[in-house]
């Protein structure tokens, strides 16, 4: 179930806008665990037998899909997923539009204040939108991340953030920072020697697992980038208002502005695969541009489909084909080292691992965790009971 | 009051061989949204009035339902999911199967 946020911006809404999202919540995890464990059954114990006695075992994700198409258990599994999807945003929409002179209220205190914690946030009335941002409505968020209603808005990052908690059921830390937080944390845990002074998230939206990078290490200076003012803005206050001093730009990562050498550590996170082809390989050339030798870029993302059972693949596709992200499956085809190599980055430094979720056990208990390799599994990138996280990147 | 965009730019895809199929599952599952919003309203007034005997308005707006009763409601939430959808377990028969048979 959604639980509060932590941070001056949570708007909770009345006791019926809660309950129904406490209800799309519940009905997630129920899609998500039980159904989709009964759709994994029904494939592996009847359609893919049936299809093996007559030579046809699905060899890739595209042909689990095509073997499940017409089966009723997918059908009412896609149906109901996609209309819970609009339900998520649905759900938040109404209370955000109810609240938000307060919201817009709330956030231009942080706007206005003095800045006392080291942050700011520069936008660049300039920036043209790309088309993948500003054609799609990604995740079939109706206005994404950036759509704007009213002057200085924040709408979209509250949107954003709002649904995220519908959306992911408490499985992604308490301010959806677990991915942040793991992320950063393997990196303190795996390379101890490795101080950075300067950490860049790219499309870091509302900014939430940029703090995770800036209170990991407190030390350095910690910037996010985004194309989107309204996420930004939105980004900023809650930045502000959870006193984590972060730096964020209106900047699109295919071409940053940022001098050569200028971080330590490029992250990214659920970022790449929503960019075309061209966009990911420019993005990946500038993240090798921006860092400094002894540097690293690390993407947390799904998984490649090279290493996923055909089954897994078509799993974790079914956002690409019908969750508005067109370029997600496109990205899961590539060889992720491969494109590392093509934007500059050298064979022998790159590197791939998986990791457990941080925020929900001790620090110890990860520390032990993460110094065994990690295997894929059905669990990774997958949100559901067990999920972990996978990295991959390349040294500089 | 201003108004944020609620639907989406795409065309949705229907999953079953008759859109109307698709359109009475968006239907079906607002209407259990809303339905599991009343019953949250219900169990809020019943602890209510079991702990005051007597309702003012704003009353219900600031009670936070029990431990118990939050945990009740969430298993009575995956009961009623496994009771709504006890179709695609259920073994099925075309209209036309079930006529031969009753014919036969």
């Amino acid at each position: 179930m959604p639980q509060p946020l932590k941070h001056d911006l949570f708007m909770a809404g009345n006791r019926r806008h809660q309950a129904k999202q406490d209800f799309v919540s519940g009905l997630r995890a129920f899609i998500l665990n039980d159904m989709a464990n009964g759709m994994k059954s029904r494939y592996e114990q009847g359609i893919a037998p049936a299809l093996e006695q007559h030579g046809q075992t699905p060899a890739d994700g595209p042909a689990v899909h095509n073997a499940l198409k017409d089966d009723l258990y997918f059908k009412f599994y896609s149906s109901m997923r996609y209309n819970t999807q609009e339900m998520v945003w649905r759900s938040v929409q109404h209370p955000i539009e109810e609240n938000l002179d307060t919201l817009q209220s709330q956030a231009s205190k942080y706007l206005e204040q003095e800045d006392s914690a080291g942050s700011s946030l520069k936008l660049d009335p300039d920036l043209k939108l790309p088309s993948n941002v500003a054609d799609i409505d990604v995740h079939l968020a109706p206005g994404a991340y950036h759509e704007e209603i009213c002057a200085d808005d924040v709408s979209a990052g509250a949107v954003y953030d709002h649904g995220f908690n519908v959306f992911s059921f408490g499985m992604m830390g308490e301010n959806h920072d677990d991915i942040g937080h793991s992320m950063a944390n393997y990196i303190k845990v795996k390379f101890p020697d490795f101080q950075p002074r300067d950490i860049l998230d790219m499309g870091c939206t509302i900014g939430h697992n940029t703090c995770a990078w800036a209170k990991t290490f407190p030390d350095a200076r910690t910037t996010g980038i985004d194309v989107a003012a309204a996420s930004l803005r939105y980004a900023h206050a809650r930045a502000r208002s959870q006193d984590c001093p972060v730096h964020f730009r209106q900047m699109d990562a295919t071409t940053m502005s940022f001098e050569d050498n200028s971080f330590d550590v490029v992250f990214s996170s659920m970022f790449l695969h929503e960019l075309p082809k061209k966009g990911i390989l420019s993005t990946l050339r500038e993240a090798h541009r921006v860092l400094r030798p002894g540097g690293i870029l690390l993407n947390m993302e799904l998984p490649p489909n090279s290493e996923l059972s055909p089954y897994d693949s078509f799993y974790l596709d079914w956002d690409a084909y019908y969750n508005n992200e067109p370029y997600y499956k496109k990205f899961r085809d590539q060889n992720f080292f491969s494109l590392l190599s093509e934007a500059g980055f050298q064979d022998e430094k790159h590197l791939s691992f998986i990791t457990p979720q941080y925020t929900y056990m001790s620090h110890d208990d990860y520390v032990q965790a993460v110094t065994s390799t990690g295997d894929f599994d059905e669990n990774t990138g997958r949100l559901a009971e067990g999920v972990q996280w996978f990295g991959f990147g390349s040294w500089k | 009051m201003k108004k944020l965009r609620l639907d989406t730019k795409n065309k949705r895809p229907h999953f079953f061989t008759d859109p109307a199929v698709d359109a009475i599952m968006t239907a079906l599952l607002e209407t259990m949204s809303e339905n599991q919003a009343l019953k949250e309203r219900i169990l809020a007034l019943e602890q209510l009035l079991a702990e005051k005997s007597l309702i003012e308005p704003g009353d219900v707006e600031k009670v936070k339902l029990s431990e118990g009763i939050s945990q009740e409601l969430a298993e009575e939430q995956q009961q009623f999911l496994h009771d709504a959808f006890r179709a695609l377990n259920a073994p099925m028969q075309s209209r036309s199967q079930r006529q031969a048979e009753i014919d036969e």
